[in-house]
C-alpha cells in the first residue's frame, strides 16, 4: 500500500455558485479540489504527465474596470447636477471606487490551462494573473524535477 | 510506436495549437480566433506514447480465461474483486491490477487503488450546513438538528476527511459549535423558559 500524499496548498482561491475550487501540490500530482456542500471532487495531474501549461489573458477585467469608472462617472455627474454635498457624494461613490480599487488590487484576469497526455484541465483558482504567474512558477518546478530539463526546441 | 499527443485545441475556439511553441517571454495567437497565450511545454510532450499489451488466446480449455474475453487467456486477477483478466483488461495502477469493470466504478476503484478516487463526502461540511440551515431557516429545529449535527461531526473524526488531509479541525468546530447550540436547549428547558419564548 502506497503512503498517502502530503499536500501543499497552491496560491489561489476560485469560486463557483455553490462552493469554492483549490489547488493543491502534492508529492507526485497537482490536485484541483471542487468543494460543494457535503462533497469534494477530485481531479489529479500528475508531474509525469503535464505536457505543456497555458495562460491566456482574457477582456474581462478591462470591462469591468470600464463598467466601475463609467458608474462612479454617472455617480458624479448626478451629484454635481444636483449640487450634492462633498460628504454625500463621497458616500454615493464609496461602494463603486472600492470594487475599482479592489479590481485594480487583484490585477488582471487571464485563463490557465494544464494539458496532459489525453486531457485538458482549466485551473479555476488561477484566474488572476499575478497568483496565476506565482503558481505556474512552482508548478513548472514540481514538473520540471519529475520529467527532468525543459524542452528546447 | 504511436506519435506523441503534440497538438490539443485552443481553449477558446478548440483550433489546434502547437503546444511545442509555448514560451514565458513570448506571445502567440492561435491561428483561427487570434487569442494570444504563453506558456511551457515539457519533455512528456514528445514522450513516446507506450502501448497496450495484447492478449494471448486460451490454447487448453482448463486454462483459466478472461472474465470479460473467454477466448483469452487470465494474466492477472482483479486487486478488487478478484476476477482474472487477461492482458489486455489488466489496468495496472501503483497500487496493483484493476479490471474495467472496477475502474469504472468509483467505489471499489477507489479501495483496490486511493489514486482513482474521485471524490469524498466531507461530514464537517454536512453538519455545518446542517445546523446553520435549520438555525437560519426555522430555529425551533435547532432542538434536533444540533446533536444530530454534533453526531455528524464526531462521526466524521472517524470517516476519512478530505485527500488533502487538511480540514480535520472543522469537525471539531462543527462539533463544539453542535454542543453550544444544544447546551443553550438544555438550559432553556431545564428553566423552562422556552416555553415563554415559543408563546
Amino acid at each position: 500500500m502506497n503512503a498517502p500524499q502530503r499536500y501543499k496548498r497552491a496560491p489561489g482561491y476560485g469560486r463557483h455558485a455553490m462552493g469554492h475550487v483549490r489547488l493543491w501540490f502534492g508529492d507526485s500530482d497537482l490536485l484541483q479540489v471542487t468543494a460543494v456542500p457535503g462533497r469534494e471532487s477530485y481531479e489529479r495531474m500528475p508531474y509525469s504527465n503535464i505536457q505543456a501549461v497555458l495562460l491566456t489573458p482574457t477582456k474581462t477585467w478591462h470591462w469591468r474596470l470600464v463598467i466601475w469608472l463609467v458608474l462612479c462617472a454617472i455617480i458624479s455627474l448626478i451629484c454635481l447636477a444636483n449640487s450634492v454635498g462633498i460628504y454625500e457624494m463621497m458616500f454615493f461613490l464609496l461602494l463603486p471606487l472600492l470594487l475599482l480599487v479592489i479590481e485594480l488590487t487583484r490585477g488582471p484576469i487571464c485563463e490557465c490551462y494544464v494539458f496532459t497526455g489525453v486531457e485538458r484541465y482549466r485551473l479555476y483558482p488561477w484566474s488572476r494573473k499575478r497568483v496565476a504567474m506565482r503558481g505556474l512558477r512552482q508548478l513548472s518546478e514540481r514538473v520540471r524535477a519529475a520529467q527532468g530539463a525543459t524542452v528546447s526546441l | 510506436m504511436a506519435v506523441a499527443y503534440q497538438h490539443q485545441g485552443c481553449p477558446k475556439c478548440g483550433h489546434k495549437v502547437p503546444l511545442d511553441l509555448l514560451r514565458w517571454e513570448t506571445e502567440h495567437r492561435c491561428n483561427a480566433c487570434r487569442t494570444s497565450f504563453i506558456g511551457e511545454s515539457f519533455p512528456a510532450l514528445m514522450r513516446q506514447q507506450e502501448r497496450g499489451q495484447r492478449a494471448e488466446s486460451v490454447a487448453d480449455p482448463s486454462e483459466a480465461s478472461c472474465f470479460f474475453h473467454q477466448g483469452n487467456r487470465a494474466a492477472n486477477s482483479c486487486s478488487a474483486c478478484g476476477r482474472f483478466v487477461c492482458a489486455l483488461c489488466s489496468l495496472d495502477l501503483p497500487t496493483g491490477v484493476v479490471c474495467p469493470s472496477c475502474f469504472n466504478d468509483g467505489g471499489l476503484a477507489a479501495k483496490a487503488a486511493p489514486v482513482l478516487e474521485k471524490s469524498r463526502r466531507i461530514w464537517s461540511s454536512i453538519a455545518m450546513w446542517v445546523l446553520v440551515a435549520s438555525g437560519i431557516f426555522f430555529w425551533p429545529s435547532t432542538l434536533i438538528t444540533a446533536p444530530v449535527a454534533g453526531g455528524m461531526a464526531l462521526y466524521g473524526l472517524c470517516r476519512p476527511g478530505s485527500l488533502t488531509g487538511h480540514g480535520r479541525w472543522k469537525n471539531y468546530v462543527a462539533f463544539l459549535l453542535a454542543m453550544a447550540v444544544t447546551a443553550v436547549w438544555v438550559w432553556a428547558i431545564i428553566t423552562a423558559d422556552i416555553w415563554t419564548w415559543l408563546k
